[in-house]
């Protein structure tokens, strides 16, 4: 069976509010990012992905299952959604347990894989701790826990690691990457460094319709050239982030050095730089 | 699965503070509520004695008398107890309402209201007012009687004018002195009676009913917060869109969650019993029989199963429709309207919530009356199955919404 998610004209209203528009895309094995701003979509598409609300048109099949059947979608994937918690009066290995016999495990299998996903995600140790005194790193990885415990065939992560200090963050990463070496990790985020690290296929959603959909290189690809580094007074600030689309500034004392993003280069001292994803996704927001 | 999720919600509710608080108060209104002397007072009828207690008239000539007796006690006190829609009201007459009681009153009797005062004074009068016990036989004894070839068709009429006067919910509605109406037992009434308790109910049995009674009216109550609590609390520990995503159907999801909160309430229910009843396996061997064991458990199970099952559902299904505590103010309101709406405090099953038998024994009348009982508890029973069924279609149709059954156009 191959593995990959297979999107086609979808649609979803909210009453007359449409929230996806004609969304088109194919999501192969690995890592794969969403990336979007706030309200582009992103949930909508991940709940509808996760039979948790029903498209308006089009259609979806997951692994070559249509999401209709609801049973079976489940069944073969996981999700962790945006604000995961369980019960505060639940310990990790309490919680766990819980959410497995939810996904259909048998006690032998539980007895086996609660341990296994605990250790896996770094909450061996804290298996007697209340979800009510977990820190949100702690949470989200008993949300991954909880999301791989039935050895799902898709993953579908809403904004893990909002709200997670660096370290976290990075640690958080590294096990989404760890974990999708043999499914799909569907990653929503507006967190460009999330994706930037992690995934090699991405697409970008935006007023509920893909406004772009293939490899970073690709995405890097329509701001190769078009970003400059300059050095400019501090005054001239103000000027230049109305005329030009500024990705970064660094001040020091009374000079300014400035990202910018232009067809053509802006100024005599500009230099043009290496983009990064950030720069891309700034690009294709504003030109949209 | 469906055991391992059952035992995990057993759990759950374990240690929810909700459910603590419920078992302190269900214990404690219980045991306050049933004397603990009832065992000891129970004695086998003696001839000779001057009270047997009283029970409730069929006879359709007593029926009449002991209605207008409580009649004339109201029009000279001008003080009418009501409880339209179940809850309690106190009405008072206008000089011209009262005239016009009075002269029903008058047509029924064919005497004058002042001779039926002076009667009721020379009646009262020979009892000792400061007995407790004499003071009951004057209340029971206290019958006021017919105009002759006065017949019960025309009685009913002049009842329905007096309600007309008072209003609805009064102890002159036709459910309220059919059943209302009682008289003092004689001797053989009473040693029949006695003998029937132990017989048929074996003592116990009995005992259960007058626990069921009390237990009934504040099982009516409590495990609306269980109920409301558990369907809420999904969505007070935002796990809700997790569960949504599980493979587990919502049948499974919503019935082990109900049978394990079912079976938590009834465990302290059944265990109150199984103590409570004790003293009175240790009276029928006194009276030379071996009372029913099992009481404990058969007698509840009926009465208050039903009761505390829909009571349970009908939270899960409100709460669960809209997400909000609505169902602790309409079903306290329910349960109010059938606490204060029993027109009698036994034997008014009809469609009640809460099956009133205030009363130890009175077997024969509860035989005569079990088929309405047993009807009423299979009515709450099949409602509880429905409601139950009304969730798990409510909660699927939630699960496919994204949580909720109302749309939020600012979800993105």
């Amino acid at each position: 069976m191959e593995i990959s998610i297979e999107i086609q004209n979808l649609t979803k209203y909210y009453g007359k509010k449409q929230a996806l528009s004609e969304v088109n895309l194919t999501i192969p094995q690995g890592m794969f990012g969403l990336l979007g701003p706030n309200g582009a979509g992103k949930t909508t598409l991940m709940k509808v992905l996760t039979t948790l609300l029903e498209k308006t048109g089009g259609g979806v099949k997951i692994c070559g299952v249509p999401v209709e059947n609801s049973r079976q979608i489940r069944n073969m994937t996981g999700y962790l959604p945006q604000d995961f918690s369980m019960y505060g009066n639940m310990s990790a290995y309490e919680a766990l347990d819980y959410l497995a016999v939810l996904s259909g495990m048998s006690k032998s299998e539980r007895k086996e894989r609660v341990p296994q996903m605990l250790e896996k995600v770094n909450l061996l140790e804290k298996r007697k701790t209340k979800v009510k005194s977990m820190s949100g790193g702690m949470k989200r990885r008993l949300g991954i826990a909880q999301a791989i415990i039935h050895d799902p065939k898709v993953i579908i992560v809403d904004e893990p690691t909002a709200g997670l200090d660096p370290e976290e963050r990075v640690r958080f990463r590294n096990l989404l990457c760890e974990i999708a070496k043999d499914r799909i990790v569907l990653l929503s985020t507006h967190i460009v460094g999330d994706i930037e690290a992690t995934c090699e296929n991405i697409a970008v959603l935006n007023q509920g319709k893909i406004c772009f959909d293939g490899r970073v290189a690709e995405l890097l690809a329509l701001v190769e050239g078009k970003v400059y580094s300059a050095e400019i007074a501090a005054v001239e600030l103000e000027k230049v982030k109305e005329k030009y689309m500024v990705t970064g500034i660094l001040t020091t004392g009374s000079t300014a050095n400035v990202k910018i993003i232009a067809d053509e280069k802006p100024f005599p001292q500009a230099k043009p730089v290496q983009p990064d994803v950030e720069d891309a996704y700034m690009y294709l927001m504003h030109t949209e | 699965m469906f055991g391992a999720l059952f035992f995990k919600e057993c759990k759950q509710v374990l240690k929810s503070l909700v459910y603590f608080i419920y078992v302190v108060v269900f214990v404690l209104f219980i045991t306050s509520q049933m004397s603990g002397d009832s065992a000891v007072r129970l004695q086998a009828p003696e001839p000779g004695q001057s009270y047997y207690g009283t029970t409730v008239a069929k006879d359709e000539t007593l029926i009449m008398e002991g209605t207008l007796a409580n009649l004339v006690e109201d029009i000279n006190h001008n003080s009418w107890v009501t409880y339209p829609l179940g809850f309690y009201k106190g009405v008072t007459l206008t000089d011209r309402e009262t005239e016009q009681a009075k002269a029903i009153l008058e047509r029924c009797t064919g005497k004058p209201f002042e001779v039926l005062l002076e009667e009721m004074a020379g009646h009262f009068g020979q009892y000792d007012q400061s007995s407790a016990e004499e003071m009951d036989a004057a209340q029971a004894n206290y019958r006021v009687s017919v105009k002759e070839g006065f017949t019960y068709a025309e009685f009913e009429a002049a009842m329905k004018e007096i309600c007309g006067l008072v209003g609805k919910g009064s102890a002159y509605e036709k459910s309220s002195y059919e059943y209302g109406i009682r008289i003092p037992m004689t001797y053989e009434l009473a040693k029949e009676e006695f003998d029937a308790l132990c017989e048929k109910d074996r003592v116990t049995r009995a005992y259960m009913r007058l626990f069921c009674d009390y237990a009934g009216i504040v099982l009516a109550i409590l495990p609306i917060f269980v109920g409301v609590s558990r369907a809420l609390w999904d969505r007070r520990a935002k796990v809700q869109q997790v569960m949504f995503s599980k493979p587990a159907s919502g049948a499974r999801i919503i019935v082990s969650r109900y049978l394990a909160n079912l079976v938590m309430l009834c465990i302290p229910v059944f265990v109150t019993a199984f103590l409570l009843q004790q003293p009175f396996c240790y009276k029928a061997q006194t009276f030379g029989i071996r009372g029913d064991g099992m009481a404990f458990l058969t007698v509840p199970g009926v009465w208050l199963l039903p009761e505390i099952m829909v009571v349970l559902a009908l939270s899960f299904l409100i709460t669960e429709l809209t997400d909000t505590i609505v169902a602790v103010f309409v079903q306290v309101a329910w349960a109010i309207g059938s606490i204060f709406g029993a027109d009698v405090l036994v034997g008014d099953f009809r469609m009640r919530l809460i099956a009133r038998w205030n009363t130890l024994g009175q077997t024969t009348l509860f035989s005569s009356l079990e088929k309405g009982f047993l009807q009423n508890r299979a009515y709450y029973f099949l409602l509880a199955v429905v409601c139950i069924i009304l969730t798990v279609i409510v909660y699927e149709r939630k699960r496919r919404k994204g949580g909720s059954l109302v749309w939020k156009n600012t979800e993105r």
